[in-house]
């Protein structure tokens, strides 16, 4: 059966899911949408934080039931299959020995996850974990990361993906990405997070030509909205990482 | 195919069989206090999206069955560019593949429709969607098959804009009768100005270049599709008019300029609201008729006369409505359902309303337009009842006992604004 398309279903809208996660405690989470609204972008801006446009980020996305990425500890809540299409999970990282915790599935280059670790410095940076579903034929791009010392908060743009990649209409993937931050939080502190999605592929104030990678490959770089190519050769090296 | 107890009507002939035998509204307001209207109660309407309006648009020209023939074949044409049944090895992208395939089958639904739609223009209207929906498809495909590019299709689209441009200014405005010349020119002058001012497709931005291309493919064919029409009506008008018909320009322009006027002093002279006082429903219906009648009257067409006089026609059966609703008000009418015979009686009243406008309007040409919105109406709050299947609490038929309702208001309205609206054109 062929799901609702945008055409059948309001053409102009762009919805946009925004997990408002105000009050949240806990330091590994997962928070379904509380609350759906529409806007032009969506902006990851928190009011006196700290804004990355561009952040350092590993991203791994796979059809698997569990998140590619995950912090493999005892306080984490599974993530419930049947309640997972709007599920968000996320994590700080402050410390060498909590991200010794990260645990990649087998579908994904733990050798990427440990370089990633490997290369952070945790006296002045943080990894931050955050899992994302998103259709299959779909794909999410970063637009940014705010936080403060109670806060997180990131912002994305849903893209479809070039139309000559094979993906089934309805189905959905994970999508976990370890963001470096260049700041020290403390996990105990932080107790809010969020995450806003535009629907039509844009980041607020867009117009830049950021890439990811992708499974520790580089994310296509004319994969932006409108992009019908399909991916180019990954690239080898990361970008932009300190070592 | 569906099963009976899939469909509304299936699966309330099976719950209902029983409990109606002998049924009186007595025992049904029993029912009422044990929680809600039982479904059965309802109007018996067709399942969500398949009601039907009694009264459709239509415009006294006669629309040859050859020329919709064109348009449908154009759109077999079109969908015949693509190799269906679409799959992965086609378009890989399933997404992209579900959207193309939507709009081929839209375009077929839409063909169908115009088969059995009930006037010449509605099928004409639905053979444009038909058109547009067809090429997106197929412009979708050409994409991936000949690199089909947005710019020829944004190219194509502003041709069309000029031609309706060239359309407008060279519109001359022939005719014997003014009334019937005013709904054909109107009905003209709608469809270019759609053209001229609908630059962009309506869906803002595509999510993909291939899509992209689609919706200017759409877009492109739906501007082809209103220009044809537009000519066609126009040559078709003409040719039906006796050699020395002239023009209605005058006429239409002095109509349109007292119509205008008379819609002003109708909107100065409307008194303020009432502060709420009358309850939920009737509050809601008080300021939706009002805001109803002072938009049509404020966002009279500028500089197309046919169009204002036809406009004028809809805002002053608005204001004649709110008229109405008020005296009802008056009366003590609190609009709220209290049993499944109120939901009936009012549906029963919209639709005898609208039958009745449309025979006992002096011009049925000009009455229909403003009657086939309220037929319009009707339908949505069919298909609003249509979603219960179990008890509903009388607030919950809130909505479609106002657009009942207002229909019936508005039909009931029809007859004398269609009076003013011709007194004004003979004047």
């Amino acid at each position: 059966m062929v799901p609702p398309t945008r055409r059948r279903l309001l053409r102009t809208v762009a919805a946009v899911a925004t997990v408002g996660l105000a009050g949240c405690s806990g330091l590994v989470g997962e928070q379904s949408g509380t609350s759906r609204s529409v806007s032009e972008n969506a902006d990851s801006t928190i009011p006196g934080g700290t804004t990355e446009r561009d952040p350092e980020t590993l991203l791994f996305r796979a059809g698997t039931d569990e998140p590619p990425v995950r912090i493999g500890e005892d306080d984490e809540t599974p993530v419930r299959p049947g309640r997972r299409s709007s599920r968000l999970s996320y994590a700080v990282i402050d410390t060498r020995s909590r991200a010794e915790q990260l645990v990649a599935s087998d579908e994904v280059d733990a050798d990427a996850v440990s370089a990633f670790r490997s290369a952070t410095a945790f006296d002045s940076e943080t990894l931050y974990l955050e899992t994302r579903r998103v259709e299959e034929c779909f794909r999410l791009r970063l637009c940014g990361i705010s936080w403060t010392a109670k806060e997180v908060r990131t912002a994305y743009a849903r893209e479809l993906r070039p139309y000559n990649e094979r993906c089934s209409a309805g189905e959905s993937v994970y999508e976990s990405r370890l963001i470096r931050l260049p700041a020290t939080l403390d996990r105990a502190e932080v107790n809010s997070y969020g995450s806003g999605t535009d629907g039509q592929g844009r980041c607020h104030g867009d117009g830049d030509g950021r890439r990811e990678r992708e499974n520790g490959r580089r994310a296509p770089e004319n994969g932006g909205a409108g992009g019908d190519t399909p991916d180019q050769t990954p690239a080898a090296t990361r970008q932009g990482v300190s070592e | 195919m569906e099963s009976d107890s899939s469909t509304r009507r299936g699966f309330l002939i099976a719950a209902g069989s029983v409990a109606l035998a002998g049924c009186s509204e007595r025992e049904v307001r029993s029912d009422d206090s044990e929680g809600g209207i039982p479904p059965t109660r309802l109007p018996d309407v067709p399942d969500e999206g398949d009601s039907e309006p009694i009264v459709v648009d239509d415009v006294p020209v006669d629309i040859e069955r050859e020329h919709l023939a064109r348009a449908a074949a154009r759109v077999d044409d079109l969908l015949g560019t693509l190799p269906l049944p679409l799959g992965p090895t086609d378009v890989p992208n399933g997404h992209v593949r579900a959207e193309l395939l939507s709009a081929a089958e839209t375009a077929t639904d839409r063909l169908d429709d115009a088969r059995a739609a009930g006037t010449r223009l509605s099928a004409m209207l639905l053979l444009r969607q038909a058109r547009a929906e067809a090429r997106y498809a197929a412009e979708g495909w050409a994409f991936v098959e000949r690199d089909r590019t947005e710019a020829e299709l944004r190219e194509e689209r502003r041709a069309a804009a000029r031609d309706a441009e060239r359309l407008r200014s060279n519109h001359a405005y022939v005719g014997d009768d003014p009334i019937r010349a005013a709904v054909v020119h109107a009905t003209i002058e709608e469809t270019i100005r759609r053209v001229i001012e609908n630059r962009d497709p309506l869906t803002g931005a595509a999510p993909s270049a291939l899509l992209g291309v689609a919706e200017w493919g759409g877009h492109a064919e739906r501007g082809r599709a209103s220009i044809d029409d537009s000519r066609y009506l126009y040559d078709r008008f003409e040719a039906s008019l006796p050699d020395d018909a002239g023009t209605v320009a005058p006429t239409l322009e002095v109509a349109a300029e007292s119509l205008t006027d008379d819609l002003q002093a109708r909107r100065e002279s409307i008194p303020p609201e009432p502060t709420a006082s009358g309850g939920d429903p009737v509050d809601r219906l008080r300021r939706r008729l009002r805001r109803d009648a002072e938009s049509r009257a404020r966002n009279a067409p500028d500089g197309r006369p046919a169009s204002t006089v036809v406009n004028a026609m809809a805002a002053i059966t608005a204001f004649l409505a709110r008229d109405r609703l008020l005296d009802r008000i008056e009366d003590g009418e609190q609009f709220r359902a209290e049993s499944g015979s109120d939901v009936r009686e009012r549906r029963s009243a919209a639709l005898e309303s609208i039958q009745t406008a449309l025979e006992d309007s002096p011009s049925p040409e000009l009455a229909r337009d403003p009657l086939a919105n309220a037929a319009r109406l009707v339908t949505y709050g069919d298909d609003e009842v249509a979603r219960y299947r179990r008890r509903v609490r009388p607030t919950r038929l809130d909505n479609p006992i106002r657009r009942y309702v207002t229909a019936t208001l508005r039909a009931r309205s029809v007859p004398g604004a269609c009076e003013r609206v011709v007194e004004t054109l003979n004047a």
